[in-house]
């Protein structure tokens, strides 16, 4: 009589043990990354790319090439006459570059003062609804419309202050 | 394995524990106030599929966020009106707000950018907080170094909930009228008004939690964000006995086991469906009475109807 509770558990454990063990998670490597909900904040863009540059199996792994290298070989033997078109390539690089960090730096600008503002703006809407309310409090617009209308005038906190100089009147 | 056990766990944890803060303070005013809100899921979706869309179309989050702010103070003063003023059952008010959330932002969706799952993303996220002498701090710059606006704020939102509820002449009428409606009626309190004030605060901060999901901690609004998040805010909320600071180490409980779910997938040989049971297993265990009987309002639940 006692064996047979322990029998059932120990089957159950069994079960549930086979359920859980997925032998191809378990070899390494081998998560094809089937997750549904990932933390993208603690993901790292530069190693992801790292990553992606891994060889599939079967295929040749195209980052140990050095592509600089192997172009530059090719090029060493027709490079002479291309001398002076570098020199006036590099030149115009050197501009778009300077052109472009002057487009990171406006856009940089933008954004901030898109985030300054914004934040202004949160916060002044949160504290200017607090304080609609608390001025509002022994008010006739806010004893004597009903608390459903009084609360929607509070999300619309600008408009309650617009309604107040016919309603604002001190009911205490 | 141990890896995985490092600060950038708990600061994954503290990450993913923000909209959980977020509403279920926000439940802790509306449950304190007599009003049972399990929309809080709902007010999540709504709040972030509106910080989603105004953010993508106006280019300015700040505007996703206060429009996620307002949106769900109203759809939650529609669970107010219906469980208030028509005194209709709390908990089934509720799950129609949760149901709407399944299907109304699926339409919109599909009618603005002719996708039911998901919405465009945003070019600017809210921006990444760092607090200067604590991030070059080596230990402390990981575990404190750089948040999201929104971590910030749901943090800063523990003390000043715990001070509006227990220092405040209104704290000490919301909880009157959780408590004793009719103590309270007597003693010159508008029950309704106050009712409807902590389910009005409760679904502005579920719809900032929406707003995290898809504007600060995502780019995007996905079908079904917020993945059950409201709920185990609620547990959390339950955990925590209806206090700020408990219910803040409920949170980051809940946020901790969800940051170790996400990091232990391909670490240990299990299938990532178990693995991803976890948060809500741990919900279920802590709802099951490991911690004790919660101290819920005496009122909590129970329409009020004025004596004439």
């Amino acid at each position: 009589m006692t064996k047979r509770p322990l029998r059932l558990f120990s089957i159950l454990l069994l079960t549930l043990f086979l359920f859980i063990y997925d032998p191809a998670a378990a070899a390494p490597g081998d998560q094809t990354g089937s997750t549904v909900e990932t933390d993208m904040s603690t993901v790292s863009g530069d190693e992801e790319e790292g990553e992606s540059t891994e060889a599939a199996p079967g295929e040749e792994d195209l980052s140990t090439v050095n592509w600089d290298e192997a172009s530059d070989t090719e090029e060493s033997a027709v490079s002479g006459w291309q001398d002076e078109e570098d020199t006036v390539e590099t030149a115009e690089d050197k501009a778009m570059q300077v052109l472009r960090m002057a487009e990171i730096e406006a856009l940089e600008s933008r954004e901030r003062l898109i985030h300054i503002s914004g934040f202004i703006l949160f916060i002044g809407y949160i504290i200017g609804g607090v304080l609609t309310a608390f001025i509002t409090r022994n008010r006739r617009i806010a004893l004597d419309f009903p608390p459903e209308l009084l609360i929607l005038l509070h999300t619309l906190w600008p408009l309650e202050l617009l309604l107040l100089p016919f309603f604002g009147k001190s009911a205490r | 394995m141990w890896e995985i056990l490092d600060l950038e766990l708990i600061a994954s944890g503290l990450r993913l524990s923000t909209p959980l803060i977020l509403a279920a303070l926000g439940g802790m005013f509306s449950e304190r106030s007599g009003v049972v809100n399990i929309a809080l899921d709902g007010i999540m979706i709504f709040g972030a599929f509106a910080g989603a869309v105004v953010a993508y179309e106006t280019g300015n989050p700040w505007l996703g966020l206060l429009t996620s702010l307002l949106l769900g103070g109203m759809i939650a003063h529609i669970h107010g009106i219906a469980s208030i003023r028509y005194q209709a059952d709390q908990v089934v008010s509720a799950t129609a707000i949760n149901l709407l959330a399944i299907g109304v932002p699926a339409v919109i969706a599909n009618a603005l950018y002719n996708s039911t799952t998901v919405t465009p993303n945003i070019d600017l996220m809210l921006p990444v907080i760092k607090i200067p002498i604590i991030s070059s701090i080596p230990i402390l710059s990981t575990l404190l170094g750089k948040y999201s606006f929104l971590v910030f704020f749901a943090f800063a939102m523990v003390p000043i909930s715990w001070f509006v509820i227990y220092k405040t002449s209104f704290g000490l009428r919301l909880r009157a009228v959780g408590e004793n409606p009719e103590a309270a009626e007597t003693a010159g309190v508008n029950v309704y008004l106050m009712r409807y004030y902590g389910v009005w605060i409760s679904g502005l901060l579920a719809g900032l939690g929406g707003a995290f999901l898809s504007i600060a901690h995502g780019s995007s609004y996905v079908n079904n964000i917020s993945a059950g998040r409201g709920f185990i805010a609620l547990a959390a909320l339950i955990f925590g006995r209806f206090t700020p600071k408990l219910t803040l180490l409920g949170c980051m409980m809940f946020g901790i086991a969800d940051a170790f779910q996400i990091r232990v997938q391909g670490v240990i040989p299990i299938p990532v469906q178990i693995i991803q049971m976890f948060p809500y297993v741990l919900t279920m265990i802590v709802l099951a009475g490991l911690i004790g009987r919660a101290q819920v309002p005496a009122a909590d639940g129970i329409p009020y109807t004025q004596e004439k």
